[in-house]
């Protein structure tokens, strides 16, 4: 069985890509994994050590309440989903997730105008090692909707 | 009555008689001097401040050595001590930064001198002059201030690189150029002030524990149940709670706790979460105005003025009510579209796992740190009619929890951010170099002549012109060099003796810190997190509600000090 992997932030802008997976997910009757990756490192200039851990552990607690949204929104159309929270680097804990659940898919959301992220740089990297390291499909998503794929040799825009 | 009193009663009686029966060692008049000469001064500066740590030495000529050499003590006075009294003599005062004073003792002042023992001088006024010293403790203090603002440096690596590059410049550069001198390390020292270091240390420590406890989520918690559902009163009821919990504990850490479960709520209401979440941030940076312990600024006002818990309570905290009360219609103004939006509720699973989040998380903890914190406050206000500083009941509640709650103390030092201690003691030391070279007096000369004896005018001064160059500089660095300017003010204005440019410096510092993303560590933090959450703040989009919100708030503080003070 196919399993497509979607780390998401859970903001308001990645609903239409959550619904967009969800109906792909549905559509390949496919494993729906939400990955969600915490990383404090916006607080290493201006905070102690100490409240680091506690930040680290409320945005942990926020990361799951984000997937449990996304996954209420899977369920309502009708497909189940789990959720995975990590923290730390992205490409580590994604690393980690494609090999830990034998991920097939990965659906990445596109930076966006301004809300963005993640850079375009970034993505586009990080599509190719993914791609080139796990031998997987990489899909990214914008507003609901598939703008690029890439796989181990072939890309398609 | 018993033996112990009978013996002080015959000492006592001793003493007595003893005082009666001896003659006065000095004539009517005259002043025992114990068989030397005392002659005695003071300096002050242009701006009528004491002159401190000038040497002053009593010179005859002939005589190699100065027959007498001290220092001139807080209060700018002086006293030289001499064996006999020369045919001449000449007082010599040095002071790096100063011109240096030079004034031979006149026949008759010599005669006084001779027959009664003492002679008090005039008070001399010291001329400033600008050395090659002021230039680079200038261009040192706005080049941290530059390193700071646009993030070059860590603020702690910058204001030691300052401090380095003064004591570089003052024990090295006089080497080739002796106006170069700042000042040397036993005067740097006598610049940094403990009573912050403590206080801050100390409630770096309470707040640890408290942090861990859930409060700040439970409360936010508590503030979705009790808007049920109306997100126009939720925001209204976080912005107070948000207030209330800076003020007891300080913006920062508030912030960072409050911002992801407030996320969530609005995230379930279905409405943006920044319209909960700006308004907090910016309550957050306002409601720490109310007492000495709110913010950074208020700890170094406090220290600095003499400016106790009860004092900031009592003059601050009618204004700093009406200053949110104004920040809650703007909001309810601005974000009047999020307001009107309709969800469908949250469902049993979400609102189920928003009450894990929001739960209390160490009630043992809680209530025992809830203790000791009251018991603390209790010390700040009891203690001021003791002439405690609040470092001391802040120091003894901090190790009250240490003992009963028994934390791993290797925690607990971790707790304690040593970086911001550091910075600011690094920062004391900056600013008192410009301090001592004269560029605070000059800064506050300008403002002095610009404000003249006018109070009002001085308090908008304070309050806008402080308010606004903290939306764009950081505040503690700008509090603490304004310190010695408001201090000048404060002694120069008639009325001004109410410490109230001081409560304008607190409102400026900390409201300005609202104009924009990067005006507060609160604000950036806040921005850290919701972005974590793919909800990002914009700089524009802080600035459209952030802008308005500090002129508000800024012309509040402004009308309240003039009601509160009669300005």
């Amino acid at each position: 069985m196919t399993t497509i992997l979607y780390p998401t932030r859970g903001g308001q802008s990645s609903y239409k890509n959550q619904d967009r997976i969800i109906a792909l997910a549905k559509e390949q009757e496919a494993n729906l994994i939400f990955l969600y990756v915490s990383n404090v490192e916006f607080l290493g200039n201006v905070a102690g050590p100490a409240i680091v851990d506690v930040v680290e552990n409320e945005l942990n607690h926020m990361g799951e309440f984000l997937l449990a949204m996304a996954q209420e929104r899977a369920a309502i159309a009708g497909w189940r989903a789990d959720g995975v929270v990590r923290h730390g680097n992205f490409y580590e804990a994604l690393s980690s997730i494609i090999k830990e659940y034998g991920v097939n898919i990965l659906a990445l959301g596109a930076p966006g105008q301004s809300h963005a992220v993640t850079t375009p740089k970034f993505l586009e990297q990080l599509m190719v090692s993914i791609a080139n390291e796990f031998g997987i499909e990489v899909i990214v998503l914008r507003d609901g909707e598939i703008i690029e794929r890439k796989s181990p040799a072939t890309t398609d825009t | 009555m018993r033996p112990i009193k009978w013996i002080s009663l015959i000492v006592f009686i001793f003493l007595v008689v003893l005082r009666v029966v001896l003659p006065w060692h000095s004539a009517a008049g005259a002043v025992d001097t114990g068989g030397t000469f005392l002659i005695t001064g003071q300096l002050r500066d242009t701006q009528n401040q004491p002159v401190v740590a000038a040497e002053v030495s009593a010179v005859s000529e002939g005589e190699g050595e100065p027959l007498d050499e001290v220092e001139s003590q807080e209060d700018g006075t002086w006293m030289l001590e001499l064996e006999t009294v020369p045919a001449n003599l000449t007082v010599e005062i040095h002071r790096p930064h100063f011109e240096t004073q030079v004034f031979p003792l006149s026949e008759d002042e010599l005669t006084q001198l001779e027959e009664t023992g003492i002679l008090r001088v005039d008070a001399t006024v010291m001329e400033r002059k600008t050395s090659a010293g002021f230039w680079v403790a200038t261009v040192v203090f706005i080049a941290i201030l530059l390193l700071i603002a646009f993030e070059v440096l860590h603020s702690t690596s910058a204001a030691l690189l300052g401090a380095s590059a003064i004591f570089l410049v003052s024990a090295l550069g006089t080497a080739f150029e002796p106006s170069l001198f700042i000042f040397n390390f036993e005067r740097a020292l006598t610049y940094i002030n403990w009573e912050v270091i403590f206080l801050v240390m100390a409630m770096m420590i309470v707040i640890a524990v408290i942090e861990g406890t859930g409060i700040f989520q439970w409360t936010a918690f508590q503030a979705y149940r009790l808007s049920r559902g109306r997100s126009w009163l939720l925001v209204l009821i976080l912005i107070l709670v948000t207030a209330v919990a800076s003020a007891l504990l300080d913006n920062f850490t508030t912030m960072l706790l409050m911002t992801p479960i407030s996320l969530e709520i609005g995230l379930a209401l279905g409405i943006n979460p920044l319209a909960l979440i700006i308004p907090e941030v910016l309550a957050s940076n306002i409601g720490g105005i109310t007492t000495l312990i709110g913010t950074p600024t208020n700890i170094l006002i406090g220290a600095y003025a003499g400016i106790g818990f009860n004092d900031f309570l009592v003059n601050q905290t009618v204004g700093i009510l009406v200053a949110l009360a104004a920040l809650g219609g703007f909001v309810l103004w601005h974000y009047r579209k999020e307001w009107r939006r309709v969800s469908g509720g949250i469902s049993p699973a979400l609102y189920e796992r928003l009450e894990e989040n929001g739960r209390i998380r160490q009630p043992d903890a809680l209530w025992k740190s809830g203790l000791v914190f009251l018991l603390t406050l209790a010390g700040f206000i009891v203690g001021e009619r003791y002439h405690i500083v609040p470092a001391v009941p802040a120091l003894i509640g901090a190790t009250i929890l240490l003992i009963w709650l028994k934390p791993d103390i290797h925690a607990m030092i971790k707790a304690v951010d040593w970086t911001t201690l550091v910075f600011f003691m690094a920062l004391f030391m900056i600013v008192g170099a410009v301090q001592e070279v004269g560029m605070i007096s000059l800064i506050a000369g300008w403002i002095g002549e610009l404000v003249g004896t006018n109070l009002p005018l001085a308090i908008f001064v304070i309050v806008v012109g402080v308010g606004t160059l903290s939306t764009a500089i950081a505040n503690i660095p700008l509090a603490a060099s304004m310190l010695p300017v408001v201090q000048f003010l404060t002694a120069t204005i008639p009325g001004a003796q109410t410490k109230v440019l001081y409560y304008a410096l607190s409102m400026g510092a900390a409201m300005g810190g609202n104009g924009f993303l990067v005006g507060a560590e609160a604000n950036l933090v806040t921005a850290g997190i919701t972005a974590q959450a793919g909800t990002p703040i914009s700089f524009k989009e802080f600035m459209k509600i952030g802008l308005p919100v500090t002129f508000i708030t800024l012309i509040i503080g402004f009308l309240w000090l003039l009601v509160r003070f009669g300005g």
